[in-house]
């Protein structure tokens, strides 16, 4: 009897011994991060800013009382001086230093609003409207009159974040022995080729001096400085600049790999895998909070400095290159916190719940009646800006191997049918309460009788199932799959199956994982599929990934995999290539022409354009754009080391 | 010291209303000797009060669902591109004026975007009555495949002007017609589910007690396998593993299928405790002394003795299996839009937005919860007359 | 004898755990693609092209080409060799590291929760069993399946949304924002507490009803019995009734019920956490199934299954410990 009670009694004991099991391993936890972590100085005294008279720069007093040099010595010799934003977008506010600029995230190892935050690219285009490209990282530039040499200048005196100096051996590391190291990157990057195309030849690299080198081409490349400036998937500085004093002890030409086993063991790699060690040090732009990037000494306005369980926290890099007008060395925020919050709903109760500073990957439109109840009460601002996307597009995939549906999508007529049969004012008004305008890349007029009778056209008549069989007289079906990466996607979905509907298509939608849907478009299963893409951007077009996805490609293994695509998709990708090669000025001539194909040719049915954001910023904050300014979102967020809490 | 001395001395004498309430008792009690089981069982269940509630109202449910074409005033997919998010509208007997109408009817409304504030505000016009009236022509829709028609139960004259009893979602779709579609699913779905998991559960369950034995440990070892990987995940990859090209009816059987191959072993085990204590009882052992078949036991002394068990266990399934339906819509792993199911309503109601602004598209979960409750009430009545001999 | 019984369901133990390794293991991999495909196409997404041989790289080295049995062996070998559950894609560290920091608070929920749910079910159903038909007997009976009824996650937000309209504090995450990240302390502990109750009572809503009928009709079968008729008429009081016989022999299916409860609440902790993002296994879980983290979600579903193992068994000696009925049957088998 007694034994029963004792057996009860430790069940109730249960939750205390779970408390201590968390207990322990919450310690073990702690005590491996503080390894990786720098004395965090908690300053009280704020207002010493610019104070030093002696020096023209100035510093935050977060990093006084750290064992650092003087910020002259910090600084480059030629520190970058800010406005990221053209002069008619922002005016720019000098800023007070301090704070903890909260972010939200559902990922685990990734931020994308920190990651646009953080990404420091050579060469940048203000306000990312690509209209003018200035000098990020790099002094200066020079670009040769047929635009084959490319002449760049680094800026004396700018340092790591461990203090290390950057100079021309960090630029020859990155692509001597690591770019043309065929262990680690088999596969040439098609940008550093010739024309930027796979087929061309591969880059001549020289360094000229300490802190000048020059990268040339056989042929004329004139969007070369766009390809590497913020455009074409956000490119960063990684690429042809790499801390090479840290990742030398991870590179078997200068450490031999029997002195890596430690670093081996640890990431659980077999012996002698030091390219995949070199891989997992070498964080790409992509990872900034992975938990691999702690100690890798980089350029962004912030550092990684400590992970833990729900929160990574980045800290300012004492050796960041920009300062503003005043002198005063950026970012003005000491720190930047990026909080992991699985569920959308509960980063819409965090944002209005102001648990956020800035929000813009997780903001909805539909949303925007809780933003503006709440705004006042909880200290924050709902703007509504540019977006620099298409919000939502339907692509048929023409390459799918099913062959009833290649004889039915391939032809022009059923894509203009699916196009007139969309009534894109309601979706407009729907989903966007107006703030958006019909897709005019193709001709968006709403005509359910037009469509029906191109449909008739083409010979898809209706069986006796009710629905339209293709013109060899097979079952059609349309499946449109797509993940819900958007709120806007399921209904918009379910507007499509009413709208096909009405031409007595056989539609079929369902949602679906967005991994699966990334394995399913990768192994060309797709058929239908929805996305938001950023091909309004004129230096972001795409190969024809979702819509063609085997002359995709075809033309970027330059003809090995793939299918030959038929003569427009081959003038498209002429046209692509063409985008990359001539001056800035050309290029958007080039980008029209292209719209004009897209349309012609309806290659996919855009639905919407110029569609508007909203932007949650904390109320106190200075240097954001006005909402009519035109400034989109995505920009106002890849500026924010020149963005500062009003005091 | 009672003023009831006379009557013990005149025993002959009783007063003629007492008398007639014992022979009722008297006639109740030869009743109770000679009816049969399921007389008993009503008998008891009558007495149970909410559950004598909960039947008919149950049954109601099931037959609106059955008639949902007929008794909704439109199609589900019918949109009122003026009505986004408008709200239930009012039912009126009186106008702003006073005047009294004995057809109840309803005003028009005029939306309002505010630019500010984001809000979608309706106006009532009320210059014109819309009477509610029976058998008016709508959408055409088509009965189960038998026949096309375009009357439903009830509606506005003016098919011109909507009639939102529950409100509209985010395309101008009537929720109530939604919500009707919806109950039509998310039912047969727990009849199906239950169907399956009852014929496993039972089965195995049964076996597993009665025979014993190797097959007993080998049952048992499987239920405990299930049992302890948790639910959840193994709907979700599942869920995940169903072939693409299925049609909306396939993922429909398959996800029932799921449900059913996960959720018998908690009826199995309580069948087979029962089945193995009862065992136990003399009365059993005095049936298999007496030369009792194997069948015989179990059909006539096993069952009744837990059909109470299983019962309770069908009641708390059904339910399950309907919650489980909008959990897994939750994680966007359930049914999918356009199917209309009550999870699938509700995914796009769970939203704090919805919450604040437009609550009604939560009505679905009153289906949801009207539903869970009736299945429970009924079978806790039946629980507690299904052993009438108690 | 208790403990041949005990010896004997320990040995059970081991081709269970062994047929739920295999299973495990099965389930993750049904979906189509694997993770390479995900981390591939993420790459790519970002604008980065992956060369076809690191791609082989990285299948060779996690060993994703080769035969299932394969794959599962070296996974088998590993945990039973070493101890080692194997590496998460998706977090980049061993798994027993990820998991370590979040396994504790999920038991820590679970078996609040439970306690919870026995605080609340068992007088509930005790009390609605005695007063059966009574007007307490209908209330208690609606709530109980109101609870029942209402899907968890729609009550989380429920509760989320009066809280915060009410309070303006959003009540999401265990620990006030000053806590994330700091280790233990008594602090913390406090400021955990007002945050815990929300997830116990939601999990344990469900489970809670379910629990206060099972008892309800347990007791009410009980009641009836002979010996209870019996007793009664030899005038033993009420309480002592009650309490002596009857409610212990109800509360059996509870306790024969903790090992599989153990899951139920850690399924239902999975939609609650990702609602009240709370720092627990069941959001981890649910992104390891969803980017087919293999390992990761492999070693979950196997300590969770193990800690369910283990509860049944538990259970399964308090039975037999309470009802030697049981305990013959289980052994002569």
């Amino acid at each position: 009897m007694k034994s029963k009670r004792f057996l009860f009694f430790s069940f109730l004991l249960l939750p205390f011994l779970s408390i201590l099991l968390i207990g322990c391993f919450e310690e073990d936890a702690a005590t491996d991060l503080e390894d990786n972590n720098n004395d965090v100085v908690n300053d009280s005294n704020n207002n010493s800013q610019n104070d030093d008279s002696d020096s023209e720069f100035g510093e935050s007093p977060y990093l006084s009382g750290m064992d650092l040099p003087s910020v002259e010595e910090r600084l480059p010799k030629e520190p970058k001086v800010v406005n990221e934003f053209p002069d008619h977008l922002l005016d720019f506010e000098i800023g007070q230093y301090g704070g903890e600029l909260r972010m939200l995230t559902n990922r685990v190892d990734d931020n994308p609003e920190y990651f646009i935050a953080a990404n420091e690219p050579l060469i940048n285009t203000p306000g990312l409207e690509a209209e003018e490209f200035t000098p990020n990282i790099l002094k200066d530039f020079e670009v040769n009159e047929d635009q084959t040499e490319f002449t760049f200048y680094m800026r004396e005196g700018l340092r790591w974040s461990d203090g290390e100096y950057v100079t021309v051996e960090d630029v020859q590391f990155a692509i001597e022995d690591v770019m043309f190291n065929e262990e680690i990157t088999p596969t040439f990057p098609i940008v550093f080729r010739d024309r930027g195309e796979a087929e061309g030849e591969p880059m001549q690299f020289e360094v000229l001096d300490d802190y000048s080198f020059k990268i040339s081409f056989n042929e004329s490349y004139g969007g070369f400085i766009a390809r590497i400036a913020m455009t074409n998937g956000w490119r960063g500085y990684t690429e042809l600049l790499k801390p090479s004093h840290y990742l030398k002890q991870f590179h078997a030409d200068y450490t031999p790999v029997e002195e890596m086993a430690e670093f081996l063991e640890e990431e659980g790699l077999g012996d002698g895998e030091w390219v995949q060690l070199f891989s997992i040090k070498d964080v790409r732009f992509r990872d900034l909070g992975s938990r691999d990037g702690l100690g890798l000494p980089v350029l962004y306005p912030w550092v990684l400095e400590e992970i833990n369980d729900g929160m990574r926290v980045f800290s300012r890099n004492p050796y960041y290159f920009k300062v503003d007008s005043a002198g005063n060395q950026l970012p003005y925020i000491d720190e930047v916190h990026s909080i992991l919050i699985e569920d959308q709903q509960t980063i819409v109760l965090e944002t209005i719940s102001g648990g956020a500073d800035f929000v813009r990957e997780w903001t909805s439109i539909d949303n925007m009646p809780m933003y503006r109840e709440n705004e006042e009460q909880h200290g924050f601002r709902a703007k509504l800006m540019n977006m620099h996307l298409s919000p939502a597009t339907i692509m048929l995939n023409m390459t799918n191997e099913d062959e009833s549906w290649r004889e039915v999508v391939q032809d022009v007529t059923f894509r203009k049918a699916l196009s007139h049969a969309v009534d894109r004012e309601e979706i407009v008004d729907a989903m966007y309460y107006g703030f958006a305008e019909p897709s005019t890349i193709t001709d968006h007029e709403y005509d359910v009788d037009l469509a029906n009778s191109l449909l008739d056209e083409m010979g898809m008549e209706v069986g006796s199932d009710g629905y339209r069989k293709t013109p060899s007289g097979e079952d059609f079906r349309i499946d449109l799959d797509f993940s819900d990466n958007s709120p806007e996607f399921i209904p918009i979905g379910e507007l499509m199956l009413e709208y096909w509907g009405a031409l007595d298509l056989n539609v079929n939608m369902r949602t679906i994982d967005y991994d699966l849907r990334e394995s399913r478009r990768a192994a060309n299963e797709v058929f239908a599929t929805m996305v938001w893409q950023s091909t309004p951007l004129w230096y972001y077009p795409d190969s024809g990934d979702e819509w063609g996805r085997l002359w995709g490609d075809y033309y970027e293994s330059g003809g090995t995999i793939g299918e030959e695509p038929p003569e427009f998709m081959k003038e498209y990708h002429r046209l692509l290539d063409k985008l990359f090669t001539v001056p800035v000025e050309e290029a958007v001539d080039v980008d029209a022409q292209m719209q004009e194909l897209i349309g012609e040719h309806v290659l996919y049915i855009d639905l919407v354009s110029n569609a508007q954001q909203p932007l949650i910023v904390n109320a106190n904050l200075g240097n954001i754009p006005e909402d009519e300014s035109g400034a989109t979102a995505i920009s106002v967020n890849a500026s924010l080391e020149q963005v500062f809490f009003r005091q | 010291m009672k003023i009831e001395p006379n009557k013990q001395q005149m025993p002959g004498v009783t007063p003629p209303p007492e008398n007639k309430e014992k022979k009722d008792e008297m006639k109740q009690e030869e009743n109770y000797q000679v009816a049969t089981q399921w007389q008993l069982i009503w008998w008891k269940f009558k007495k149970h009060k909410a559950a004598m509630i909960a039947g008919p109202l149950l049954l109601l449910l099931i037959f609106i669902a059955i008639l949902s074409p007929f008794i909704s005033p439109t199609t589900p997919g019918e949109r009122w591109s003026d009505y986004r998010y408008a709200p239930p509208q009012k039912i009126h007997f009186y106008d702003s004026d006073g005047g009294f109408s004995f057809r109840p009817f309803v005003y028009d409304m005029e939306q309002v975007t505010d630019p500010q504030t984001f809000r979608r505000t309706f106006e009532p016009d009320t210059s014109e009555r819309h009477y509610i009236q029976f058998f008016t022509r709508g959408e055409t829709y088509s009965f189960y495949g038998l026949f096309e028609t375009n009357i439903h139960l009830f509606g506005l004259e003016d098919s011109s002007v909507p009639l939102f009893l529950m409100g509209s979602d985010q395309l101008g779709r009537d929720v109530f017609t939604r919500a009707l579609y919806a109950s039509r699913v998310s039912l047969s779905f727990g009849f199906v589910g239950i169907i399956f998991t009852l014929i496993i559960g039972l089965v195995l369950g049964g076996i597993s007690g009665y025979i014993g034995g190797r097959i007993d440990t080998a049952i048992q070892r499987l239920i405990d396998l299930i049992l302890c990987i948790p639910t959840i995940p193994l709907w979700m990859a599942l869920a995940a593993s169903l072939p693409r090209d299925w049609s909306s009816i396939q993922m429909y059987l398959g996800m029932v299928l799921i449900f059913s191959a996960i959720g018998w072993t908690e009826l199995a085990r309580v069948i087979r405790g029962k089945v193995l204590s009862l065992r136990e009882e003399d009365f059993i052992m005095a049936a298999r002394l007496s030369g009792a078949t194997n069948s015989r036991i179990i059909g006539k002394h096993l069952l009744p003795g837990f059909a109470s068990y299983i019962i309770v266990s069908v009641t708390i399934t059904i339910p399950t299996v309907i919650l489980g339906e909008t959990a897994l819509s939750f994680l966007g792993l359930g049914l999918q839009p356009p199917v209309v199911s009550w999870g699938v309503l509700l995914q796009s109601a769970q939203s704090f937005e919805s919450l604040a602004h437009h609550p009604w598209l939560l009505w679905p979960a009153a289906f949801v919860v009207y539903a869970v409750l009736m299945f429970n009430f009924l079978g806790d009545g039946i629980r507690d007359a299904a052993d009438p001999y108690k | 004898m208790l403990l041949k019984f005990i010896g004997y369901r320990l040995l059970q133990l081991i081709p269970l755990l062994f047929v739920v390794s295999i299973l495990v293991f099965f389930v993750i991999q049904l979906p189509p693609g694997d993770f390479i495909t995900t981390y591939v196409s993420e790459l790519e997404n970002a604008g980065i092209a992956v060369s076809e041989s690191h791609i082989q790289h990285l299948r060779d080295r996690y060993g994703l080409d080769q035969p299932f049995f394969v794959q599962y062996a070296s996974w088998v070998q590993n945990i039973i060799f070493h101890g080692d559950l194997g590496r998460s894609f998706n977090w980049a560290a061993p798994v027993s590291e990820v998991i370590s920091g979040r396994i504790g608070i999920t038991m820590l929920i679970a078996s609040l929760t439970l306690l919870f749910t026995w605080a609340v079910a068992l007088p509930i159903g005790i009390f609605s069993a005695v007063r059966q038909y009574s007007v307490f007997d209908y209330i208690f009976t609606f709530i109980g399946f109101i609870g029942l009824a209402i899907p968890n996650f729609l009550i989380a937000l429920i509760i989320l949304f009066a809280v915060f309209t009410t309070t303006g504090v959003s009540l999401t995450g265990l620990f006030s924002p000053e806590f994330i990240g700091e280790p233990w302390s008594f602090a913390k502990f406090l400021d955990m507490l007002p945050r815990l109750w929300l997830p116990v009572v939601v999990v344990g809503t469900a489970s809670t009803a379910a629990l206060i009928r099972v008892t309800r009709a347990m007791l009410l079968d009980e009641l009836q019995k002979q010996y209870v008729i019996t007793a009664r008429a030899k005038g033993v009081s009420e309480k002592k009734l009650l309490f002596k016989y009857p409610v212990r022999v109800a509360i059996n299916p509870l306790i024969s019920t903790i090992g599989w409860t153990l899951p139920t609440i850690i399924g239902g902790e999975i939609i609650v956490s990702i609602v009240l993002n709370l720092p627990t296994t069941g959001p981890m879980l649910l992104r390891a199934l969803e980017f087919q983290d293999m390992y990761l979600a492999g070693g979950f579903l196997l300590i969770i299954s193990v800690l369910t193992v283990i509860g049944t068994l538990i259970s399964d000696i308090l039975l037999a410990w309470l009802d030697p009925r049981i305990r013959f049957g289980g052994v002569e088998e």
